[in-house]
Parts: structure tokens; sequence; C-alpha cells
């Protein structure tokens, strides 16, 4: 009986281990996509800012600092830890806003189909990076979550799963950028 | 941001116990008839009646969308900028309602600011107007969105349908009660029996304009939890009062953004009848969020 009552505890506790290990390999996989999102749009501005120098630079003459700024930029979002590369991509983002706002002053170049797609690409990056940061966090949060607090603490630490770390929102990230068209 | 959560609640809770009222409703009302008439074969009628149509909720996406008049956007169309635009708005939107499914991007050729989204299981379609691409920008275009996408997610669609269905099952018990009202013994129950169907046909009625205008609210609540932006949905309820009348089926007005029908109708007797919240009320409500 005793024996019994042993094996049956044994097994229970197995059938937990299971479910919560897989349970924080949903949650890490879970954290992986959203950032295989955001990786794959800061790639996609990357590969959008050198044609965005191109057609800007004819027009605005007086504005080189803003525009080789926006040219460092781009290659540190390409490269580094996730947080390094999003914190250079809201830097990124705020720069870009500025140039904007400069491009307001050049009417041709506010009538230029190219400068306007550009643009228009460059804004949706943006926020499918801003929202794809909030899943990331959110499931880093619930993984978080088990990794720290017992029982299914015992799981992670047999198992080697560690706490994984936030991507920082930055104030003027908080909400998606608003650009008047 | 706490109170957007409320509210979301508070929509969602109180269209799903209407929608649950007006099915019990077309499911009891076979059981009325069989105690007031004893006529088994009548009360298999009706059941049966209820059963086809709940059948007919597998009808598709595209005959809703080709009676509006929308049309599939095309690769060819997809170079201009607007369009660029209101797709890019469609992706963002999708990432940040976690919504993995597909949505099949329409167009409507028509000058008002309208949209309107349909969803069945994983299969969703999104339509919007020319002139909501030409008259709103890239803001007010993501609230009109971010309302279409969370219509998706809520599975509006579906819940609208099947209050539509529980209209129609009702509608027919009535004209068939009132067809054998004549010709049968018990003169008296059948009157009972016309009464109680025009009471709960009418119930029904008014029901489904009440679960069609709060998951209008709840949309409205969700694309702000979306975009965290209320004054984009806002701004585009402000330009929307300039609209003009727009031709659909009836059937289908209660599926767009604004109703196309009636754009200014206001009086308190047709508010029962309304399939949205009037403008100012959805402006004022979100304002209060």
């Amino acid at each position: 009986m005793v024996v019994l009552i042993i094996i049956g505890i044994i097994l229970v506790l197995v059938v937990y281990g299971i479910w919560e290990y897989n349970n924080l390999v949903r949650l890490k996989e879970e954290a992986k996509n959203a950032w295989a999102q955001i990786d794959v749009q800061l790639k996609r501005r990357a590969d959008l800012i050198p044609s965005l120098v191109n057609t800007v630079k004819g027009y605005v003459k007086h504005e080189k600092n803003l525009l080789t700024k926006i040219t460092e930029l781009r290659s540190k979002i390409i490269s580094g830890t996730p947080q390094e590369r999003v914190k250079a991509n809201n830097i990124l983002s705020d720069t870009l806003k500025s140039l904007f706002a400069v491009v307001e002053n050049y009417p041709d170049l506010k009538a230029n189909q190219n400068f306007l797609a550009l643009q228009e690409e460059l804004v949706n990056t943006e926020n499918k990076v801003a929202y794809a940061r909030q899943a990331y966090n959110d499931a880093i949060y619930s993984y978080n979550v088990k990794v720290k607090y017992f029982p299914s603490r015992l799981i992670a630490s047999l198992a080697g799963f560690k706490e994984m770390e936030y991507l920082e929102v930055e104030e003027s990230a908080k909400a998606p950028p608003k650009i008047e068209f | 941001m706490s109170s957007l959560f409320t509210e979301r609640r508070k929509n969602l809770i109180k269209s799903d116990l209407i929608l649950y009222g007006m099915i019990t409703l077309a499911l009891i009302f076979p059981f009325i008839v069989l105690n007031l008439t004893d006529n088994i074969l009548l009360t298999l009628f009706l059941a049966g009646m209820a059963a086809l149509y709940l059948l007919s909720l597998n009808n598709s996406i595209d005959i809703t969308f080709s009676s509006v008049g929308a049309e599939k956007i095309t690769n060819k169309m997809k170079k201009n900028i607007k369009i660029r635009q209101f797709l890019n708005l469609l992706e963002e939107l999708k990432i940040a309602a976690n919504y993995k499914g597909e949505i099949t991007p329409y167009l409507i050729k028509h000058d008002s600011i309208n949209a309107m989204a349909i969803s069945r299981k994983n299969k969703a379609a999104v339509a919007i107007t020319t002139g909501a691409l030409k008259k709103l920008n890239r803001e007010e275009l993501s609230g009109v969105v971010a309302h279409e996408i969370a219509h998706i997610i809520n599975a509006d669609s579906d819940v609208k349908l099947s209050a539509f269905i529980a209209v129609g099952v009702l509608g027919t018990y009535l004209e068939y009660i009132s067809r054998i009202g004549g010709n049968s013994r018990k003169k008296g129950s059948n009157i009972l029996l016309l009464i109680i169907a025009l009471i709960f046909y009418a119930l029904s009625i008014l029901m489904f304009f009440a679960i069609s205008r709060r998951r209008e609210t709840l949309a409205d609540v969700d694309a702000v939890r979306l975009t965290r932006n209320k004054y984009a949905l806002i701004k585009a309820l402000e330009k929307i009062a300039e609209n003009e009348k727009m031709e659909v089926p009836e059937s289908a007005a209660s599926l767009f953004f604004a109703n196309p029908l009636s754009p200014q109708l206001s009086t308190a007797f047709f508010g029962l009848f309304r399939t949205h919240p009037p403008l100012k009320e959805r402006i004022e409500y979100l304002k209060r969020l």
C-alpha cells in the first residue's frame, strides 16, 4: 500500500514536471517569436534607410548632420544584443521624426512619391517594432514569473532555464508615432 | 487604462447576455407550442426550422462582401500609397492584437468614410472605402483599422449573425403561426400563440439592435486598447459626421464601421432600431475612457 502511494506521488510529480517544463519551453518560444518579428522589422528598416538618405540628400542641403546620424544608427540596429538594438532603434525613430519635421519646409520633397512611400514604410516598421516589443515583454513576463516562483522554479533550475531581460520602453516610444500626411 | 479593461468586460458581458436571451427565446418557443396545442408535428417543424437556420451560419465572406460592392485589393492597386498604408496598418494592428489568422483586404469604391470586417474561424476580411483612404490621415485610419481588427478578434460577425438568425427563426415562427391561425380546432390557444410569437419577434428585433450597438462600443474600446491612442478614433468619427448615405443591403448595415444607411438618424424612438450608437455618443464615450 505504502509503495503504491509513493509510486503514485512520484508519478504525479513527474507529470507535473513535464507539464511545467513544456510551459517554460512554450513561453521561451513565444518570446523568441516576438523577437524574430522585431528582428525582421529592424533589418527592413536598415534596408530602407540608404534609399531614404539618397532621396533626401539632393533636397535637404543643410541637414548633413541629421543624415550622418541616421546612417550611423542604421548599423547599430542590426548588430548587438536585443536591448542595444532596440535602444538604437528608439534613437533612430526620434532622429527620423526630426528629419520628417524638417522636410515640412521642402514642398518639392514633400510631394516626392518615392519619399512618401519610404516614409510610410519606415513608420510601418517602427509601429511593428513597438507592438512586437509589447508582445515580447508580455512573453518574458510570464516566463520570468515561472522561473522565479515556487514550485515551477524547481523545474526551471533543474532544466537550466534562466531569467530573461525585458526590452526597455523609452518614454517617447510608448505611443506609436503620429505622423500626419 | 484600468477603466479600459472594465469597460471592455462590461460591454462583452452585456452583449453576451442579450445574445443568450435571444437564442433562448428561439429555442423555447416550440415547447410553448407543445404546451398550448399538444401538436407534436408542429413542434418538430418549428424545431427543424431553428436547426436549418443555425446551419446557414456557414455562409461565406465573399457573398457578403460582394453584396456591398467590395472588391479584393489586387497587387496592382498596392502601388497606391494610401492603399499601401491601409495594408501596413492591417499588419501593424494584427501584431498589436496578436491575431495569427489571414486577413484579406478589400476596397469599396465610395466617397463616404466607412469600413467593415467579417471573420469566420481563422479567416477574416476587412474592407475600406476609397473615401476613408482619401479623407483620413494615417493616425485616423489607424483608429478605423483597429476598430475593424477588434471586431475580428471579438468574433463580432459571428455574434451578429447568430443574433440575426435568431430574429429569422422567430420571424418564421410568427409567419407560420399566423397562417395556421384560422383552421385549427383550438382557436383560443392559437390566438395566444400568435400574440406570444409576435412579442418574441418584436423583442428579438430590439435585442438584435442592442447587441449590434454593444459590439460597436466594445470594438471602439478595443481599438483604443490596441492603438493606445483614443484621439485616432475620435478624429475619424468626427470626420464621419459629414458622411453621405451609402446604398447597401439592410442585412449588411450592422457590419460597417458607421451605419451606412442613415448617417445622421437621431430620434429617441429610432434609437432602439439603430445598428450603431450615435456618433456623438461614441465620441463622448471615447473621451471619457
